[in-house]
């Protein structure tokens, strides 16, 4: 009989409030009507989950969404928030009043999702929101969204994600001074009309996506991780300054155009700037023209002294002209995992590597390669590596 | 294994008289119990008034699958100088699905294992039930919630009407 008796009532508030806490703020109010034991325990719940697909009754929810959300702050009590999640699909502009509302209850984290509909609205409430140590900004993909806070004062704020916003050096000059422990700062698919970034506590920096108008520096001499994504043909040069802790980098950029002069990259204010890393991501481009330039930087930069690990993304050419990857092993004297990914870049007729190997490796401890269909190419690649290496640890082809 | 052998043996006394011998890591997964082992180095026999056998047993079964996981991948770890990403994110895997056929339980029995993990101050466990018990409630209605957890519905219509009248941002009508 014991499994139809009410045991989860019986279950002390604080229970209860963590329970709520990982459902949609809908269904969390809704349970006020359960029963009276009920009745209040929602007011606790310091998560706050909006999402208006919720709420039922098609195009016209973006009307009830609203009043949800005031009544909502209006009517829980009056304890702190832990976290705000707000997503908004709407065809007009949503009020963002509810900004002004919830920062009263000194939140640490605020993630803020609109599609749809461009938002005029100043954000200004969450810029001063003194509590916060996370911020999630993403705002339409349809238009370039200008952010213009008044003042930005975030003296916890720790990590900041930024999507589809107009970030120039205006405002990356108040962010880094409004916010002064800024440790991760992520932006992706945004304008980038700015000449850099500099930070001297920035841990995590990632941009995905992002257009760069100008030659972008980024000197930040706490960074421990670094991912730069892109397929936009906009960027024209990266330099690294001053990253000499950095471990951790993935760089992939896909959209360079063939057309390669002396600014374009890869440079060697790049490389430069990596040559501390353990563990490295690398894309080497579809384009076989763009080898040379690497090779040249290669040549030029550090050796990699710490790498202990590098993912290389590549097509097949990459192995019938395996001078790139020769490099890394030459200059990386402590790699100890290479990984490989391949890539079918549809094109017939590469030649099968030359064997006129002019150094040798001791050893690798593992080689991991994926190959999407071209079990061929893998065996191929494999077999320079064995003529490289005198002694690989395990080679897996997946 | 000769060093399981020396290693310490507790013995844990459920609420209904049942003794359980565990390994002293396998009881540490307790932060409950493993502050009273850091007061009082000595003591090998813990009464949990609290916590029924049946209930106690299956907390003991999830804390051993969870030490032995955690003693697997270290083993590996020592063995090859360092993890292969790949065989860590399979034991992953294979503790994440072990976790979920555990929580396959009634609402009742999951009740009380929250209560006891919470007693118990099992970190992971109580995660796992919360996180458990939440997903049985997401998106679905008083009603539903209602009949899922066998909750006695004390309000009189009323009063429910009441409440129902007094936040309509909170309920929409019925389409």
């Amino acid at each position: 009989m014991k499994e139809t008796v009410d045991q989860i009532s019986s279950l002390p508030d604080d229970i209860l409030i963590h329970i709520l806490s990982f459902v949609a703020t809908k269904v969390a109010v809704q349970t006020c009507i359960l029963s009276k034991r009920w009745r209040n325990t929602w007011s606790s719940v310091p998560v706050l989950y909006f999402c208006h697909y919720n709420l039922s009754g098609g195009s016209n929810r973006c009307r009830k969404f609203e009043p949800f959300v005031n009544g909502v702050l209006a009517n829980r009590g009056k304890l702190h928030l832990n976290t705000v999640k707000y997503y908004c699909y709407c065809t007009w502009e949503p009020s963002m009043e509810w900004l002004d509302r919830v920062s009263l209850f000194m939140p640490r984290v605020i993630s803020v999702k609109i599609t749809g509909a461009k938002v005029f609205k100043c954000l200004d409430s969450v810029f001063s929101c003194a509590s916060l140590e996370r911020l999630n900004f993403s705002l339409p993909g349809n238009y370039i969204n200008i952010i213009r806070p008044k003042s930005v004062a975030l003296p916890y704020l720790k990590t900041l994600n930024l999507h589809c916003v107009l970030i120039d050096d205006n405002l990356t000059k108040d962010l880094f001074l409004g916010c002064p422990a800024l440790e991760s700062l992520t932006l992706s698919t945004s304008e980038f009309p700015m000449s850099g970034i500099c930070s001297n506590v920035l841990k995590i920096l990632e941009l995905y996506d992002c257009n760069h108008f100008n030659k972008m520096r980024v000197s930040c001499p706490r960074l421990a991780s670094l991912r730069i994504h892109s397929s936009k043909h906009s960027i024209r040069s990266i330099s690294l300054e001053n990253t000499t802790t950095l471990v951790n980098a993935g760089i992939r950029l896909f959209g360079i155009n063939q057309s390669l002069n002396g600014d374009i990259l890869p440079n060697s204010k790049l490389l430069n700037g990596l040559s501390n890393a353990t563990t490295l991501d690398l894309y080497f481009g579809h384009f076989s023209e763009f080898q040379e330039p690497w090779k040249e930087n290669f040549l030029k930069c550090r050796i990699f002294n710490n790498l202990r690990s590098l993912i290389v993304r590549c097509c097949y050419y990459m192995i019938s002209d395996f001078d790139l990857i020769a490099c890394f092993l030459r200059r990386a004297p402590v790699l100890q995992q290479l990984t490989v990914h391949l890539w079918d870049d549809q094109r017939q007729g590469y030649e099968d590597p030359r064997q006129d190997v002019c150094f040798q490796r001791e050893y690798l401890e593992t080689v991991t390669i994926y190959s999407k269909r071209n079990d061929l190419w893998a065996d191929k690649l494999a077999t320079m590596l064995g003529i490289y290496v005198k002694t690989i640890g395990n080679i897996i082809i997946i | 294994m000769a060093r399981s052998s020396t290693e310490n043996m507790i013995t844990l006394m459920s609420s209904d008289g049942e003794e359980f011998m565990v390994t002293e890591k396998v009881a540490r997964e307790c932060t409950t119990i493993r502050n009273m082992l850091e007061d009082d180095c000595v003591i090998t026999n813990i009464p949990l008034p609290n916590v029924t056998s049946d209930i106690l047993s299956m907390v003991i079964e999830y804390c051993m699958e969870h030490v032995a996981a955690a003693e697997k991948a270290a083993a590996e770890t020592a063995e090859k100088g360092s993890s292969s990403a790949p065989a860590a994110a399979k034991a992953n895997k294979d503790l994440e699905e072990w976790d979920k056929a555990f929580m396959n339980v009634d609402v009742y029995t999951l009740c009380d294992l929250i209560l006891a993990a919470n007693y118990l101050n099992v970190s992971g466990l109580l995660d796992l039930t919360i996180q458990t018990a939440a997903n049985l409630i997401k998106g679905k209605s008083p009603e539903q919630i209602r009949k899922t957890f066998h909750i006695q519905n004390d309000l009189s219509l009323e009063e429910e009407e009441k409440i129902r009248s007094q936040t309509p941002w909170a309920f929409e009508k019925s389409e």
